[in-house]
């Protein structure tokens, strides 16, 4: 029976199908994938931090952009009406769809917003090479909002829309429209770029560095 | 009992330490760990059942309420996706078709397939089992795309009496139905495919 304590920190179960395997030979650039079920365990990216601090960033100012100009403009019959990011939520919280507006709240901006800027600290804090117990709530929390993140999907639906007006009103895109395109580009750029085992890697090493030192700095005192 | 995995370790799905499977929390981040293998089979079959619930409304109902002048539409998913093939737009259509009707269905069929293959192991081979898992996974949130259409919709198209949108009950029904899906096929385990139903000895 093999002891967890004997084992290299790069060890890795597949999430699938349970297999232990050893990652420690994952070079930068290279895939590694389950030799038994075929699945992807961990990809490793050179500067994988600084690429998801940059896809982050650039996410949530694009993400924060959206929410200022016009999003979409609509002619119909001499009638002109044109809406705003947060006015798509607002106006289906004035028409009393509590339920829907909320939903769509959540899933459109405060899911993303929270996501990014979760994805983006952790990023940070691991490459100034910082980790507490903070980097590890920061993770489950990434984890969970992946798990939930239906930002391209509210896209598609935007474009669905488009189509299914098309032939009854005079459609025109506003800036707020592009920037959250540009969000979802990083976002989907983000989205691939965090892996669970680089990520617990990275912040576990890191905190184990911090306990020799102190260890160290134990020994020398009682020294 | 299967409840352990065959070498004793068990992967935390946060921070993906390998540890002993004797404690219920992982060592370094705290989360609850998942040595037990037979997955959450009785949560699974709760939300399937709570979205099957959900998901006649959600077909029998109307989506949407579309009031013009001449009077008022009420339209179900299957009713939104004839209209939009009569209008010409075949891979709007399609997307819907797919989306709200195909995959919801394909879904309850293969979320209930394997829990069923998680009991009785052998009637799919591993690696079968494995990818409908991950395909389920993979392609249930995509069918919300029709409930933010009729959300978008309804917010955009509010020009009183000349034409306006109304969300109808069934946005909501196929929203949660959605939900529940997918947290039926989060309750299931796709490690229990591969390992051995006898436990192994020392
Ligand atoms: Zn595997
Ligand atoms: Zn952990």
């Amino acid at each position: 029976m093999v002891s967890a304590e004997s084992l290299p920190d790069t060890s890795f179960i597949c999430r699938e199908c349970n297999l232990l395997v050893d990652l420690s030979r994952l070079v930068d650039g290279k895939r590694a994938e389950c030799p038994r079920c075929g699945c992807v365990l961990s990809v490793r990216r050179p500067r994988a931090n600084q690429r998801l601090m940059v896809f982050a960033l650039s996410g949530l100012i694009c993400l924060a952009a959206s929410t200022v100009f016009d999003f979409i403009q609509l002619s119909a019959a001499g009638m002109g009406r044109e809406l705003t990011l947060p006015q798509t939520i607002s106006v289906l919280f004035s028409l009393q769809e509590w339920a829907l507006a909320a939903f769509m709240g959540v899933v459109v901006l405060g899911l993303p917003f929270a996501f990014l800027i979760a994805l983006g600290s952790l990023a940070l804090s691991l490459e100034l090479g910082r980790a507490g117990p903070f980097s590890f709530v920061l993770l489950r929390f990434v984890t969970f909002l992946r798990m939930w993140n239906m930002a391209e999907i509210f896209f598609l639906g935007i474009l669905v829309s488009m189509v299914k007006i098309a032939d009854m009103a005079e459609v025109a895109l506003g800036p707020s429209f592009w920037f959250y395109a540009m969000f979802n580009l990083f976002l989907i750029l983000a989205l691939s770029h965090v892996d669970q085992y680089q990520l617990g890697l990275g912040i576990r090493r890191i905190l184990a560095a911090q306990e020799r030192e102190r260890e160290q700095l134990a020994q020398e005192r009682t020294a | 009992m299967r409840k352990q995995s065959p070498h004793h370790l068990v992967g935390c799905r946060i921070c993906a330490l390998v540890q002993n499977d004797d404690h219920d929390h992982c060592s370094a981040c705290g989360a609850r760990l998942h040595p037990r293998l037979e997955g959450n089979l009785q949560r699974a079959w709760a939300f399937w059942c709570t979205g099957l619930v959900f998901y006649i409304p959600a077909n029998v109902l109307p989506i949407m309420r579309t009031s013009q002048v001449g009077g008022t539409d009420f339209n179900t998913i299957a009713g939104g996706v004839v209209v939009l093939w009569e209008h010409g737009s075949y891979l709007i259509a399609g997307i819907i078709f797919i989306a709200s009707l195909l995959v919801p269905l394909a879904k309850f069929v293969a979320i209930a397939g394997l829990a069923i293959c998680q009991q009785h192991r052998g009637l799919l081979s591993p690696a079968a089992a494995t990818l409908v898992y991950r395909l389920t996974e993979f392609v249930g949130r995509w069918s919300m795309v029709d409930v933010f259409v009729v959300g978008f919709l309804a917010s955009l198209i509010q020009m009183g009496n000349l034409m306006s949108i109304l969300p109808g009950p069934a946005a909501l029904a196929f929203g949660g139905m959605v939900v529940f899906t997918m947290l039926s096929a989060q309750s299931l385990d796709p490690r229990v495919f591969w390992t051995s139903p006898e436990p192994e000895h020392e």
